[in-house]
């Protein structure tokens, strides 16, 4: 309501200043003309002013005063000129006016109505024949012309407007996504989301984070997302020529999404050529995606949360089996085993298998115990394995202050402990040596696991080792204790270098059971 | 006749153990400890030959306390007695120059018979694996 009295209120002072305008046009041109219709005009429009701003009056009357206002504007017209008079253009304003009292489709019949009556009552009313009197009146066909241009492209523009920010205020408002559903719920409600604005095109939202277990994805989003793993990684919206699943290639626009970190976690791909998909779109599709990252986000630190809440309970529960049950078996065990050399002496046969029978029973309780306790504690030890390398990686690069470059390629889901800490040691123990021997710059290392194998490569463009790596010099380095471990996995590493041309280690292992997709 | 010390923040485990060495003629109990700190003290004022200490108490790590004996005294025995299973501990305890490394669920038979091997200038570290497979890895980490 307040908008559209603002509305209101500044086309009146346009009249007015208009009207003014007009007037001294009029003036100027013929100063013998009557005065009394402007005079008159002047007053209609302050009463309608009036009527308008009297906030007490009702909307009925003051619609009745623009009424009464456009007649008298008439009469101005018929007295001032007719079709060529200096107060066209102020009438045509007016007309315009009648947009803030009614609808689009009733602006058009009356004004076209208003429009047309005029030159066919002052035709009428001179006594000329219409077809004449209009041919005459370019200035007013003109004006109409325009008048009509104006109030389409105005129409035009108001509805795409609305249209826009209807999207966006759904966009805004929509139901935020639920926390800790699992991913494939918040994707397939981002894609909805995407599809509705983008019109149902064909669109893709890959996760590619480290903790994806294999059913929070589809098997197209998978496959997808490997084929966007085997490309050199994107930093910013490209168009791509993937192939789909059934062998045909697809026009893509692949939208890297990172998280407020600026860590990447996944893809946006919509089916779209290039420069296809309009502006709007474009935007609209970032809003829904800043509204996915924000969930990502939040769900990530939840999760973290949730995570450490429950490692500290197994911690403090852990630690009270180990204070109490556990002493208490130690002690009751080294007690049993003197009784038991007690009665080695002194007596029977069947005293002695009882006791020797408690023994075993508390032996077994002693063991149970301490796997529990493992079990326990071991929860907080499962850790994310490419996360856990690149926080150490940046620590140690970090420290030193050389260039880190780390990449992983591909993905797995579960592994062997016993591997994934080989990997970690081995990485560790490669880019300490490079941090302490190799006097390099830039240390890249690269992690990459297929179905069947690990791949991890080294490298620095530090001084190299002399004996192009021979055993020796891994020894001095701790690297035979590291070749043992990946042997012992059936692994295999090999160490290439020139002399200062840095050095590049690369072991491989294989993997103790394939899980991925195509 | 070796002089012991024995440190653990559970007094029953304390005496446990003072029970099971009472049984062997060879050592004597000449003091009890029920902290990181507190081993030192009595380490320095009593010098000890063995010093068998639980591995997680409250006050001075035993992995540092442990250095530091070593460092000073190498001849002294130190061995870990622990109801957790981390092979990192033993990765550790074995860097620090620690003896023995056992899990408490050991057959105190067993125990007994060990700590008299490491007496006698061995070095043994148990895990849930057998012994050997411990120092195979042990040698493997260390890249001896």
């Amino acid at each position: 309501m307040v908008h559209r009295m603002q509305n209101i209120s500044l086309s009146i002072i346009w009249k007015w200043i208009l009207l003014l305008s007009c007037f001294m046009l009029y003036l100027g041109s013929r100063q013998e003309e009557p005065v009394q219709p402007v005079l008159a005009a002047a007053g209609m429009q302050a009463a309608y002013s009036i009527a308008v701003f009297s906030r007490s009056s009702a909307r009925k009357l003051s619609a009745l005063m623009f009424a009464g206002d456009l007649l008298v504007q008439a009469y101005l017209l018929w007295m001032t000129g007719g079709t060529s008079s200096p107060f066209l253009l102020y009438s045509l304003v007016s007309l315009a006016m009648i947009k803030l009292h009614v609808r689009w489709n009733w602006y058009y019949i009356a004004s076209c109505a208003y429009l047309s009556l005029i030159p066919i009552i002052f035709a009428a009313a001179d006594g000329i024949e219409i077809s004449i009197y209009i041919a005459n009146s370019h200035t007013y066909l003109m004006l109409c012309f325009l008048f009509f241009i104006f109030s389409l492209a105005v129409h035009h523009g108001v509805q795409k407007i609305t249209h826009h920010i209807r999207l966006m205020t759904s966009i805004y408002i929509s139901r935020p996504l639920p926390l800790q559903s699992s991913p494939s719920a918040a994707v397939e409600y981002v894609e909805r989301a995407l599809k509705t604005i983008l019109k149902d095109r064909p669109l893709w939202l890959c996760l590619n984070t480290s903790n994806l277990e294999p059913e929070d994805q589809s098997w197209i989003h998978a496959y997808y997302k490997n084929q966007l793993m085997l490309q050199s990684p994107l930093n910013h919206k490209t168009n791509l020529s993937l192939v789909s699943p059934t062998g045909e290639a697809l026009d893509m626009l692949v939208q890297p999404l990172r998280i407020r970190s600026g860590r990447k976690y996944g893809w946006l791909l919509i089916a779209a050529k290039k420069g296809e998909l309009p502006l709007f779109d474009q935007m609209y599709t970032k809003l829904i995606l800043m509204k996915f990252e924000a969930y990502f986000d939040m769900n990530k630190q939840v999760k973290e949360i949730q995570y450490k809440a429950v490692a500290n309970e197994r911690e403090v529960v852990a630690q009270n089996i180990h204070d109490g049950i556990a002493q208490e078996l130690f002690f009751l065990s080294i007690q049993l085993f003197q009784f038991k050399g007690m009665l080695q002496t002194k007596s029977s046969e069947e005293l002695l298998s009882m006791v020797s029978e408690m023994e075993k029973r508390v032996k077994e309780s002693h063991g149970d115990i301490r796997k529990l306790i493992t079990e326990l504690k071991g929860e907080k030890r499962r850790f994310n394995l490419n996360e856990a390398i690149e926080k150490m990686l940046h620590r140690i690069a970090g420290s030193a202050g050389v260039d880190l470059i780390f990449e992983n390629a591909g993905w797995t889901s579960k592994e062997n402990v016993e591997i994934e800490e080989t990997i970690y040691h081995f990485i560790e123990e490669a880019a300490n040596n490079v941090i302490k021997h190799a006097q390099a710059n830039k240390l890249f290392v690269r992690l990459e696991v297929t179905s069947v194998q690990w791949t991890i490569v080294v490298k620095d463009d530090g001084v190299g080792l002399k004996n192009n790596g021979n055993l020796e010099q891994q020894g001095k380095f701790g690297m035979i204790g590291m070749s043992n471990r990946i042997k012992a996995l059936e692994g295999s590493i090999s160490v290439h270098s020139d002399d200062g041309r840095g050095t590049r280690i690369t072991a491989t292992i294989p993997r103790e059971r394939s899980l991925t997709y195509v | 006749m070796f002089k012991v010390i024995i440190a653990d923040d559970r007094p029953h485990a304390r005496l446990g153990l003072r029970m099971l060495l009472s049984a062997s003629p060879e050592y004597r109990i000449v003091g009890e400890a029920c902290n990181g700190t507190e081993v030192l003290e009595c380490c320095k004022r009593l010098l000890p030959d063995l010093l068998l200490t639980d591995l997680k108490m409250p006050g001075l790590s035993v992995i540092e306390g442990a250095e530091r004996l070593k460092a000073k005294d190498a001849n002294m025995k130190i061995i870990i007695l622990t109801a957790l299973d981390e092979c990192e501990d033993i990765y550790k305890a074995a860097k620090a120059g620690v003896d023995g490394y056992f899990m408490k669920d050991t057959d105190p038979g067993q125990l007994l018979s060990a700590i008299q091997c490491i007496m006698g200038g061995a070095k043994l570290y148990q895990t849930k694996e057998n012994i050997d497979h411990a120092q195979d890895r042990w040698n493997a980490h260390a890249g001896k």
